[in-house]
């Protein structure tokens, strides 16, 4: 029974045989997603800023028996993302999945946020997905076999979460949504699906990092505004992540999930 | 591939399910899906037939199921049913309601009688297996999983002639929302699956049955197939498949949402 279950899920959840490229996938929700991916069959190009420590997350999966390799990538330069992209090219030779993880978590004071701040923010986030959707579309198309591309959004794209420091983000997330709408209409003849999965309060390093050294404050910190009272771990957002990378569904494109705990309804 | 952490991940071993409706795509893929992934699956329906039909597919694959005939329309026959699964289980942790009535016909030719007959199987149904499987998990103490199947036509019209099944199907949506965010703090997770062109998710009523016998078409954007469904058609595959994720462990964090399933209809 239990081999017979594990057979039947592993034909609808399962990534055996496929290649997938994880932005930012060195720690927390990218390193989550990258050894979640693994886990269920998936070669996984791990490509992070910080490339040694991408290389330490590549080995930690290639120990459990996974094809993984690691690549630096800065997805704010073009450049930088079609190296990327030839690299996998080199490695694999293909490319089926693409999760954009990779994003700026900069926070400002609206009146205060220097212009740079902003186009930081822009430069990586939003402009860094589209280089990296571009990459992959063009790939995918070639091949001929579909794709399925999964983007990091935020429930700040559809919902105030922070006050005051979060404007950039949440229009970036904002924008990386409008791209998923977009690109799925464009590119769901070729049966390539895009997808946005949205995180609302998320306990992983980034999330940490920005804790400490701002004053966070606004309606997704107020006391009982996550039905579920607690924030989720990585790896409850990263198997949304591989339900919408995966043959599960393969009928749904331009949607978003949030896995926010029911914040949206609070 | 860690098939522990598959079935870690997607499998509900032991759970116990109840699905509604015997007859359409949802449930005569949803349940045997479940079954497959490890749950007992009770499936309630009207027609004792279609019913028995569904469970012995399912037992004939080796899957664990009952039947228990329910007229989901009825108070007492909904009550008696969760009243059953109360005695009979040692536990409750899901339940699909995939029962539906499509009536296609023009708004101004709808009758009084027809739009409470919609209702009473789109909204008014789903209410009342909601209420008793929300006090059953209460009572149970294990939190549960909701899922509402109704259709991507609560969302935007794809048919013309349709406005009553969407306007119902529509209700449910907030009746998920509302109660997923009444319970969440019992650990009971409420969400929605909105198929679109999945072509027999729901029955269609007499009328429109009768209606298209007699030469009648569909109409609407979701028919334009070519320019409207840049996927194609759907199945009912897909649309279990989407109800186990939001079942089984992985939707452990997903309460109140929607998902769509039409195949790019939205983005087109």
């Amino acid at each position: 029974m239990e081999n017979q279950i594990s057979a039947r899920l592993a034909s609808i959840y399962g990534l055996a045989g496929k290649v997938a490229v994880i932005t930012g996938a060195a720690q927390g929700l990218g390193f989550a997603t990258a050894s979640l991916f693994a886990e269920v069959g998936a070669s996984v190009a791990v490509a992070d800023l910080n490339l040694e420590a991408a290389q330490r997350a590549a080995r930690e999966l290639q120990a459990k028996g996974a094809t993984a390799i690691a690549c630096k990538v800065d997805i704010a330069d073009e450049s930088s993302v079609k190296a990327l992209f030839a690299a996998v090219d080199a490695e694999f030779g293909r490319v089926d999945i693409l999760v954009n993880n990779a994003a700026y978590r900069g926070k400002a004071e609206f009146f205060d946020m220097p212009v740079q701040e902003w186009d930081k923010m822009f430069s990586v986030t939003l402009r860094g997905t589209f280089l990296c959707c571009r990459e992959a579309i063009a790939r995918m198309r070639a091949a001929g076999k579909g794709g399925s591309i999964v983007n990091i959004s935020s429930v700040s794209a559809v919902r105030t979460t922070l006050w005051g420091i979060n404007a950039h983000y949440d229009a970036a997330k904002a924008g990386i949504d409008s791209l998923t709408r977009v690109l799925s209409g464009e590119f769901a003849a070729d049966n390539i699906r895009v997808n946005s999965v949205l995180p609302g309060g998320m306990a992983s390093e980034g999330g940490k990092n920005i804790s400490s050294s701002y004053n966070i404050r606004g309606p997704i910190t107020l006391a009982g505004r996550i039905p579920m009272k607690r924030t989720a771990n990585p790896l409850e957002v990263a198997q949304a992540v591989l339900f919408l990378a995966s043959p599960a569904s393969s009928y749904i494109t331009g949607q978003l999930l949030a896995a926010d705990g029911g914040f949206m309804v609070s | 591939m860690n098939t522990p952490l598959l079935t870690n991940t997607f499998g509900i071993e032991g759970r116990v399910a109840l699905v509604t409706d015997s007859g359409g795509l949802a449930s005569i893929d949803v349940a045997p899906l479940l079954a497959a992934a490890g749950a007992t699956v009770i499936v309630a329906d009207r027609d004792p037939e279609a019913v028995r039909a569904l469970v012995a597919k399912i037992t004939s694959a080796g899957g664990r199921a009952a039947a228990i005939p329910t007229d989901v329309e009825s108070e007492s026959s909904v009550k008696a049913l969760f009243a059953q699964v109360e005695r009979e289980y040692e536990r409750f942790d899901i339940l699909v309601n995939c029962a539906g009535v499509n009536a296609n016909q023009p708004f101004v030719d709808t009758t009084l009688e027809q739009f409470d007959q919609v209702n009473s199987v789109n909204l008014r149904s789903t209410f009342l297996a909601m209420r008793e499987g929300v006090r059953l998990m209460l009572a149970k103490g294990n939190g549960g999983r909701i899922v509402n199947i109704t259709t991507m036509g609560a969302l935007h019209p794809v048919l013309k002639d349709n406005a009553i099944y969407c306007a119902t199907r529509s209700a449910v949506t907030m009746l998920t929302r509302s109660v997923a965010s009444d319970y969440a703090k019992d650990r009971i997770l409420v969400n929605l699956v909105m198929p679109g062109a999945v072509v027999g998710k729901t029955r269609f009523h007499e009328s429109t049955l009768a209606a298209m016998q007699q030469g009648r078409k569909l109409k609407g954007p979701g028919v334009d197939t070519e320019r409207r469904q840049p996927l194609g058609m759907g199945t009912g595959q897909d649309i279990a498949s989407a109800v186990l994720y939001l079942v089984g462990p992985a939707g452990g964090y997903i309460t109140g949402q929607a998902i769509i399933l039409d195949g790019g209809f939205l983005c087109s």
